[in-house]
C-alpha cells in the first residue's frame, strides 16, 4: 500500500523537488507551505510521516511539531526535520518538541529515502 | 532536475523583489519587527535553495546575512542605515549571480561580501558558532569514503531507552540500524524487563541493548546517532579497545556470547579484549600460512556476507581478491524457474501453516508460523531479485534495429535510451522485447518523416526515438517516444468508421480514438510496407503487454510526435495482496495499487447517484464488487471502500470484509467466466479455498464510469 508523506516547506523549489524524488519512490505526497497549512491538512488526513522545514513564516517547524504532539492520535507520527539549520541548540530544541529525526539540507537523496523507509515500514 | 531549476529561478526572482520591497520600507520604518523577520526568512530561503541547486556562492553570504538579521531581530545588533544600504547592494549582486554563477569576478565578489559582513557588522562571537557548523558539515559528508580498515576502535555501548520512546515516533531499531552504518556491531538484546503478555502495554518499549561496535569514527559520531533520545534514555558509551580485535578469529562470537549471557561487565570485557589484542596481527599472519584453506574460506564468506564492511583486515581482502575475483556466477534460467516454483509452493504451504496456527492458537506454533512468514517473504524477495535483469540487455537490439532500418528507409534517426539500469523479471524482459521492437518499427516507418519533409516542417533533419525506463512503486514504466509526424486522429476516425468499428456519430474523445489503433486488425497505412503493418499490429502489442498484467497508453500530438507508455509489474508470479471477502467468497487485490481503506456503511453508497461516493469531503466514483459478485443468500453488513489510484484519479472499490494482507501465488486461469477479464489469476488460500485475484485497472475500465 502506498505510504503518504506530508511535506512542509515554504520554498516551492525545494518542496517540488523533494516531492518529485519521493513520488518516484512510490510515496503519496501531500504538500503544505507552512505549519498552519500543515495543521489544517492534518485535521482531515493522517499521513504516515511528516517531513518539515524548520524556518517558515506563520508557524515554524518546531511549533508545528509541538502542536502535533499535543494531539493524542498524532503523538506517535514520525516527523523528520529537513533543514539548513545546523545549530546544536536548535537540534536539541527540536528533539524536546518531539521530532523523530533531523536531516541537513542540501539533502542526500539516498539517505532521506533510507531514513523514511525505516520509519514507515 | 532542470524543471526544478526553473522553479528555483522563479522563486528567487520572487524573493528578491520581496526583499527589495522590504528593504525600501525598512529605510522608512527601521523599527518594524515584521520587516526584519521577513528579510531573515528570505535570506534563509535563498541560502537553502541556493545550496540545493548548486549556487554555493549564494549560500555563503546569505548565510552570514541570515545570522546578521537573526541577531538584529533578537536585539543583539542594532539595525543601522549602513546595514540596509549594504543589503540593497547585495540584492543587486544576487541578481547578477543568478544569471552567471560561475563568473570568476562574481565568485570573488561573493567571498568579499562574506568577509565584509564578518568585519563590519557581525559580533566577534559568531566565529565560535560557525566552527561546529563547519565541523558538522565535514563529518556529515566524508566519513563513509574514509578508509576505515586501518584504525578502527572498539566502543562499548549500553542503551536502555525510556519506556515511552515509541510515543515520539522513534523506532529503536532504526537507531541500531544507523549505528551499524558506522561500523561492524555486535548487538545483544536484553528482554528481561518484558512483562507477561497479558500485562504487556504495546505502546511501551521494554527492551534494552548492549552493543560493541568496531568503527573508525569517534565517540561524538556515536553520540550523534542517539542525539534525539539521549535525554530520556540510559546511554553509556565507553572506549573498549584501541585495537580492532574483531579481526581475531572467533573473537566476535565469543564477545557475542559474553554479552548475551551477561557474563562480564565493561571492566571484564576490557580485560578480555586486551588479552585478544595479543593475537593481533603477527599471530594472525601465522594462521594464514598454517591454516590457509580455513582462512580463505572465512575470507570468502566474509566477502560474501559483508559486502560493504570495510573493517576486514587488508590481508584477508587480498587473499579473497586474488583467489576469488568473481562476484557473479551464471545459472541456467531453468534452475531459476524451478526455484521460483519451489518458492511459490513454499509460500502456499506457509499460508496453510498460518491458517493452522490460527486454529490451534498456541504461542509456540504462532511464533513458528510468524518466523516462517518472515522467512517466506525474504526467500521470495531474494528469489525474485535473482531473476531481475536490467533493460539494458535488450536495448542493444533496439539500437541495432534503428540503425539498420533508418538506413533502409533513407531517414536520419538517433536512438536514445534512458534508465536502462531499471530491472525487470527476465521472463517479462523476454516477452516485451518483441512488442517494443514493433513500436520502434512503427515509429521509424510511420512516425519519423524523411529528412526533407522534416526540414520543410521546420524540424531538425535528424529525428529522435527515445526509450525511457523507470521504476514507479511496484511497477516499471517504459516509454517510447518519437519526434515524428504524430498520429492523424482524423484518419483513424475515418478508417474506424469505414471498418464499422465505431458508428458514424460517436462520442469518443481524442484519447479513445487514439486507442482504436490497438483494436484488432486496425491499420491506417494503406500501402503495407516491408517494415511494419504486416499483420502484427498494435493489437498484438497490447495483447502481449496485457498478458503480463501490464498496460499500454498512447499519446500523440500531430506534427510533434508520439509517445507510447508501457506499464509493467515488477514480477509475475507472486504479489503482495490484500485478502478481502465479498458475499462469502474470497478475492485478492494487489496491495501496491491500494491507496487507502475506508470503513463505510451501506447507506453511504446505497442510493448514490451515478456511483459517486463522498469520503472525507472528496468525491470518488466507485465500483461495487458486492453488487458484481451478487449472492442472494448472503446478507453482509460490513462494507469497506478501497481507494485505488487509476490513471490520474482515485477510484473506490467496495468489498465486504478485509481479511488480511496476503502473499498471493498467482495461478493462471482459463476463460471460465464472462467476467474473467477483470481477473489476473487465482490463488489457493491456506485453508484450501480459492481466491480470485482482481486486476483493479481492468475492473475499473470495465465497470467504472
Amino acid at each position: 500500500m502506498s505510504r503518504t508523506i506530508l511535506l512542509v516547506d515554504d520554498s516551492v523549489s525545494i518542496r517540488e523537488s523533494v516531492a518529485f524524488f519521493l513520488e518516484q519512490e512510490g510515496f503519496g505526497i501531500i504538500k503544505a507551505e507552512d505549519g498552519v497549512q500543515a495543521l489544517e491538512i492534518l485535521n482531515k488526513q493522517k499521513p504516515d510521516l511528516i517531513v518539515t522545514d524548520l524556518h517558515m513564516p506563520n508557524m515554524n517547524g518546531i511549533e508545528l511539531i509541538k502542536n502535533i504532539r499535543k494531539s493524542t492520535d498524532l503523538s506517535r507520527l514520525p516527523i523528520i526535520l529537513l533543514t539548513t539549520e545546523t545549530l546544536k541548540e536548535k537540534k536539541i530544541e527540536a528533539k524536546k518538541a518531539g521530532a523523530t529525526g533531523w536531516l541537513s539540507k542540501p539533502f542526500d537523496k539516498e539517505r532521506l529515502i533510507k531514513v523514511i523507509n525505516k520509519l514507515v515500514r | 532536475m532542470e524543471d526544478f531549476r526553473q522553479l528555483f529561478f522563479e522563486e528567487c526572482k520572487e524573493l528578491i523583489s520581496q526583499l527589495e520591497d522590504n528593504l525600501m520600507q525598512m529605510e522608512e520604518s527601521p523599527e518594524d519587527k515584521e520587516l526584519i523577520n521577513s528579510v531573515f526568512r528570505i535570506m534563509h530561503s535563498l541560502k537553502g535553495s541556493g545550496a540545493m541547486f548548486g549556487y554555493t556562492n549564494l549560500s555563503g553570504f546569505t548565510h552570514k546575512l541570515e545570522s546578521l538579521y537573526d541577531d538584529i531581530r533578537n536585539s543583539k545588533i542594532e539595525l543601522s542605515p549602513e546595514i540596509i544600504s549594504f543589503t540593497i547592494d547585495i540584492t543587486d549582486h544576487i541578481k547578477k549571480l543568478l544569471e552567471d554563477k560561475d563568473n570568476p569576478e562574481l565568485v570573488v565578489k561573493s567571498k568579499e561580501y562574506e568577509d565584509e559582513i564578518d568585519r563590519r557588522f557581525l559580533l566577534p562571537k559568531e566565529e565560535i558558532i560557525e566552527k561546529p557548523d563547519e565541523k558538522q558539515r565535514n563529518t556529515g559528508k566524508e566519513p563513509l569514503s574514509k578508509d576505515k580498515a586501518s584504525n578502527n576502535k572498539l566502543f562499548y555501548i549500553e542503551f536502555a531507552p525510556n519506556e515511552d520512546i515509541l510515543n515520539d515516533g522513534t523506532k529503536p531499531l532504526y537507531l541500531l540500524d544507523e549505528l551499524s552504518d558506522l561500523g561492524d556491531c555486535i548487538f545483544s538484546t536484553n528482554c528481561s524487563a518484558l512483562p507477561m503478555l497479558s500485562e504487556l502495554d504495546y505502546e511501551k518499549c521494554y527492551l534494552s541493548w548492549k552493543i560493541i561496535i568496531s568503527t573508525a569514527e569517534n565517540e561524538d559520531m556515536i553520540k550523534d546517532v542517539f542525539i534525539f533520545v539521549e535525554d530520556d534514555s540510559k546511554l553509556v558509551i565507553k572506549l573498549l579497545s584501541d585495537e580492532d580485535v574483531f579481526q581475531v578469529e572467533g573473537v566476535k562470537l565469543k564477545l557475542q556470547n559474553i554479552l548475551d549471557e551477561g557474563l562480564q561487565g565493561f571492566k571484564g570485557l576490557k580485560r578480555l579484549t586486551s588479552i585478544y589484542k595479543e593475537e593481533l596481527p603477527s599471530t594472525a599472519q601465522k594462521n594464514v600460512t598454517i591454516d590457509k584453506t580455513n582462512k580463505e574460506e572465512a575470507a570468502i564468506e566474509e566477502n560474501f556476507t559483508a559486502k560493504t564492511k570495510d573493517s576486514q583486515p587488508k590481508k584477508d581482502q587480498q587473499i579473497a581478491r586474488n583467489t576469488f575475483a568473481i562476484d557473479s556466477i551464471r545459472i541456467s534460467s531453468s534452475k531459476l524457474d524451478e526455484l521460483i516454483n519451489l518458492v511459490s509452493e513454499f509460500v502456499t504451504n506457509q499460508a496453510r501453516l498460518y491458517n493452522l496456527s490460527g486454529k490451534i492458537n498456541t504461542p509456540e506454533i504462532n511464533e513458528l508460523s510468524e518466523d516462517f512468514n518472515n522467512l517466506a517473504r525474504q526467500f521470495r524477495d531474494i528469489a525474485f531479485d535473482m531473476r531481475l535483469i536490467p533493460i539494458q540487455t535488450i536495448v542493444i537490439k533496439f539500437k541495432r534495429l534503428v540503425r539498420d532500418l533508418s538506413k533502409k528507409l533513407n531517414k536520419k534517426v538517433v536512438f536514445v535510451a534512458q534508465g536502462t539500469e531499471t530491472e525487470l523479471d527476465k521472463n517479462i524482459i523476454a516477452t516485451i522485447s518483441d512488442p517494443i521492437m514493433h513500436i520502434i518499427r512503427n515509429s521509424l516507418d510511420h512516425g519519423i518523416e524523411s529528412p526533407d519533409k522534416r526540414l520543410k516542417a521546420n524540424k531538425e533533419e535528424t529525428g529522435t526515438i527515445e526509450l525511457k525506463a523507470k521504476n514507479s512503486g511496484a511497477f516499471v514504466l517504459i516509454s517510447i517516444s518519437d519526434d515524428g509526424a504524430g498520429i492523424d486522429i482524423k484518419a483513424i476516425e475515418k478508417k474506424a468508421i469505414e471498418k464499422k468499428l465505431i458508428p458514424e456519430k460517436h462520442e469518443l474523445d481524442e484519447n479513445n480514438l487514439l486507442n482504436l489503433i490497438m483494436h484488432p486488425g486496425f491499420t491506417t497505412n494503406d500501402t503495407v510496407t516491408d517494415i511494419s503493418g504486416r499483420g502484427v499490429g498494435m493489437d498484438v502489442v497490447k495483447k502481449n503487454i496485457e498478458s503480463l498484467r501490464g498496460e499500454v497508453e498512447i499519446s500523440s500530438t500531430k506534427g510533434k510526435g508520439t509517445t507510447i507508455t508501457i506499464k509493467l509489474p515488477l514480477t509475475l508470479s507472486i504479489i503482495d495482496g490484500l485478502l478481502t471477502s465479498i458475499n462469502g467468497g474470497f478475492y485478492i487485490l494487489p496491495l501496491s495499487s491500494i491507496v487507502k481503506i475506508y470503513n463505510i456503511g451501506k447507506s453511504d453508497f446505497e442510493n448514490s447517484y451515478k456511483n459517486i461516493i463522498t469520503i472525507a469531503g472528496t468525491q470518488y466514483s466507485f465500483v461495487n464488487l458486492c453488487d458484481i459478485f451478487k449472492n442472494e443468500k448472503e446478507n453482509e453488513t460490513i462494507f469497506n471502500l478501497l481507494l485505488v489510484s487509476y490513471k490520474n484519479t482515485k477510484v473506490g472499490i467496495i468489498v465486504n470484509e478485509i481479511v488480511s494482507e496476503y502473499q498471493a501465488v498467482l495461478k493462471p486461469i482459463d476463460n471460465i467466466s464472462r467476467n474473467n477479464d477483470i481477473f489476473s489469476g487465482a490463488s489457493i488460500l491456506g485453508n484450501g479455498r480459492l481466491a480470485m485475484v482482481i486486476d483493479p485497472h481492468k475492473l475499473i475500465s470495465n465497470f467504472g464510469n
